[in-house]
């Protein structure tokens, strides 16, 4: 094992939504509004038409490569272009099946378990390499969710390792998590134990970011040029409930955190739920924050408004206060190199933004900005607060 | 350039550059006040002269450039020491304003400011007064203005403004070139621990890379050790840094991070 080149050290700031680290699953929300465009350029096919009413769990559109979206709640289907909105009637009621253990499903083909999940809504990665990653780091402050999920359910994510494990048949499968999670390794080893569940390896890494990015972990753990099938441990779960409660993947567990939230914890979240629905299980905004973030601190999107729904990769919802968020003026570059210790690629951030603010993009090119994974890194670091990120990706624009 | 209203991160490392910067000057303090105390009154003007030229010279290149005032950011006030500190105290004060309103004005204004240029200001307002007049050598300095040196240096290093490896290779460069000279290897001079812990160490002139900027403390060490029996310590120092400086392009690309 190689460790993760350059990185960084964050300040955790993870024990408000550890303390208790259990999930609430609250009540449903009023409506969701699940989008069709998802992320992989695509466009779903609506399959429910206005005013019909959906249950829990319905399979309402079919998007890429056949895989499905879910109705989150039970009531009327009320808006369908974009956005399929559904107003929840409350009751939750749900499809026959939904939650029964699958009869057999231990003895389920290969075809059978990619169907089940296509149908389910689990949009597995593409197989790559020998090996199967199940990734449980969780490096960016704030986020706790996939914490919350292995101290809840670790049984069920071995029992997804062993699903994931007929679906791909890897050489090996790898559970790969942060050294600072000593609990959650010191439970998923003796679940290890105890199920004498060999293949499974539960692998700890050094607490730097970005540790949980797919192309540094597969790096770290298997040397360099290696390709693995990297998982990642919601999604894994995800596979589970499919594949074993015949439930689809329209809930999972958010962070809803962050200096501005009254309760920050974690909460099973219907997909669709709107931020604002969602912060109000948190009991809301204690003071206004000044960006409402959707994901973690150092990858996350900041929020124009709150209503923008929550997705299936959705980590986390963070309230920042403006001490935290609020942008420093702008120094010239002191060619500290800082920006390159922290590089996780070993690229030159700073040649690259300083040729990229000049125009020069082939010599910005010629500094490794092709290979930029946008941790942001480099950003963070900067004593002169430059706009690192942007600028790599302005030059890798050109 | 189109700049996104809030890309990420959304978090930043509480280093900033001013505060860099003004650690640094915090950092020199203690070997400004030893030197006052040994040479008195001749130290505080020199150090006040230097000070003052260098704050007017930077608000009056910032004024006549149209750019915003760049004095908040102490890099004027380190120039202005570290000049201060390496001339000798009884210089007439005039000379000492000259050294320093260059060092401003031809050492970084005239680049662009700080951060573009590419030799040390407070050395390129020495080599320009030593080019112009001969300069009384410095009296020797008691171990006390060594030590306070040093103490600033390792404020420095605590405070995590430079690797030691840098100050520290210099020094074993230096040392290993003298003893193959036969010469003794000035250590314990103010100069050289001044150029050891502020001056090689000095980013915006160095290379980028870790391991450019070994090789360039090595350089500056060995041509150091190299000048020593035909120049003064403050020539040597003063040139063998210049000369290093105009390296740091050629380090910085032999030294690219390999992939």
């Amino acid at each position: 094992m190689k460790p993760l080149a350059g990185g960084i050290k964050l300040e955790g700031k993870k024990e408000a939504t550890l303390t208790p680290w259990s999930s609430v699953r609250p009540s449903p929300p009023p409506l969701v509004r699940v989008p069709l465009e998802t992320q992989k350029e695509s466009t779903a096919q609506p399959l429910v038409r206005q005013g019909e009413r959906v249950r829990l769990g319905q399979k309402i559109a079919e998007g890429a490569r056949g895989v499905g979206l879910h109705a989150s709640v039970s009531g009327p289907v009320t808006e369908v272009n974009t956005i399929i909105e559904i107003h929840s009637d409350g009751k939750d009621e749900t499809i026959s099946d939904l939650g029964h253990e699958r009869r057999n499903w231990q003895a389920l083909s290969k075809m059978e378990i990619r169907q089940i999940l296509k149908e389910s809504g689990v949009d597995l990665p593409h197989p790559a390499g020998t090996s199967l990653i199940l990734n449980a780091c969780e490096s960016e402050p704030y986020l706790t969710s996939d914490h919350s999920l292995l101290m809840t359910h670790p049984v069920e994510i071995l029992r997804a390792a062993e699903i994931l494990n007929l679906l791909f048949e890897p050489r090996e499968v790898i559970l790969a998590i942060e050294d600072n999670k000593e609990e959650v390794i010191e439970l998923l080893k003796s679940k290890v134990f105890f199920h004498t569940w060999s293949r499974i390896r539960v692998k700890a890494l050094p607490a730097r970011y970005p540790q949980e990015d797919e192309s540094i972990l597969g790096r770290t753990l298997l040397g360099p040029g290696k390709e693995a099938t990297v998982v990642p441990v919601w999604m894994a779960y995800a596979a589970y409930e499919a594949v074993a409660l015949q439930k689809p993947f329209y809930e999972r567990i958010v962070t809803i955190a962050g200096e501005c939230v009254a309760q920050p914890r974690n909460f099973w979240i219907r997909i669709g739920t709107p931020v604002e629905e969602a912060v109000k299980y948190a009991r809301g905004f204690l003071r206004k924050p000044e960006r409402v973030i959707l994901g973690g601190p150092m990858r996350g999107k900041a929020l124009p408004s709150l209503d923008v729904p929550v997705l299936k990769d959705t980590r986390g919802i963070l309230g920042l206060p403006g001490e935290v968020v609020r942008p420093e003026s702008v120094e010239p570059c002191i060619r500290c190199g800082r920006c390159l210790e922290s590089c996780p690629v070993s690229i030159s951030p700073a040649m690259i933004t300083l040729a990229a603010e000049k125009e020069l993009f082939d010599l910005a090119l010629d500094y490794g900005a092709r290979l930029c994974i946008e941790c942001g890194n480099c950003s963070y670091v900067c004593p002169a607060k430059r706009p690192m990120v942007e600028l790599i990706r302005y030059a890798n624009a050109h | 350039m189109p700049t996104e209203v809030h890309s990420f991160p959304h978090i930043r490392d509480r280093a900033s550059v001013p505060g860099m910067m003004w650690t640094n000057v915090l950092a020199l303090l203690p070997a400004v006040f030893v030197s006052l105390f040994f040479f008195g009154f001749e130290a505080f003007r020199t150090v006040t002269v230097a000070l003052i030229s260098a704050l007017l010279a930077e608000a009056g290149m910032r004024r006549i450039f149209e750019r915003r005032s760049s004095l908040y950011d102490g890099n004027a006030v380190i120039t202005a020491l570290l000049l201060a500190l390496l001339l000798p105290p009884h210089l007439p004060f005039w000379r000492v304003a000259l050294g320093s309103v260059v060092a401003i004005v031809l050492g970084k204004e005239i680049f662009g400011g700080l951060g573009q240029n590419p030799f040390n200001p407070a050395l390129v307002g020495i080599a320009f007064l030593m080019a112009c007049f001969p300069l009384p050598p410095t009296p020797v300095m008691g171990p006390l203005v060594a030590a306070a040196v040093l103490a600033g240096g390792l404020l420095a290093l605590v405070k995590r403004l430079m690797n030691w490896e840098i100050p520290f290779l210099y020094l074993a460069s230096l040392s290993l070139v003298s003893m193959v000279f036969k010469q003794e290897a000035p250590l314990l001079l103010t100069n050289v621990l001044l150029a050891a812990f502020f001056l090689v160490t000095d980013p915006v002139t160095g290379p980028l890379t870790r391991s450019a900027r070994r090789y360039s403390a090595l350089a500056a060490g060995a041509v150091t050790a190299a000048l020593q029996p035909f120049a003064s310590s403050l020539e040597a120092v003063t040139y063998a840094i210049l000369l290093t400086n105009g390296l740091s392009p050629w380090l910085d690309r032999w030294c690219r991070p390999k992939r």
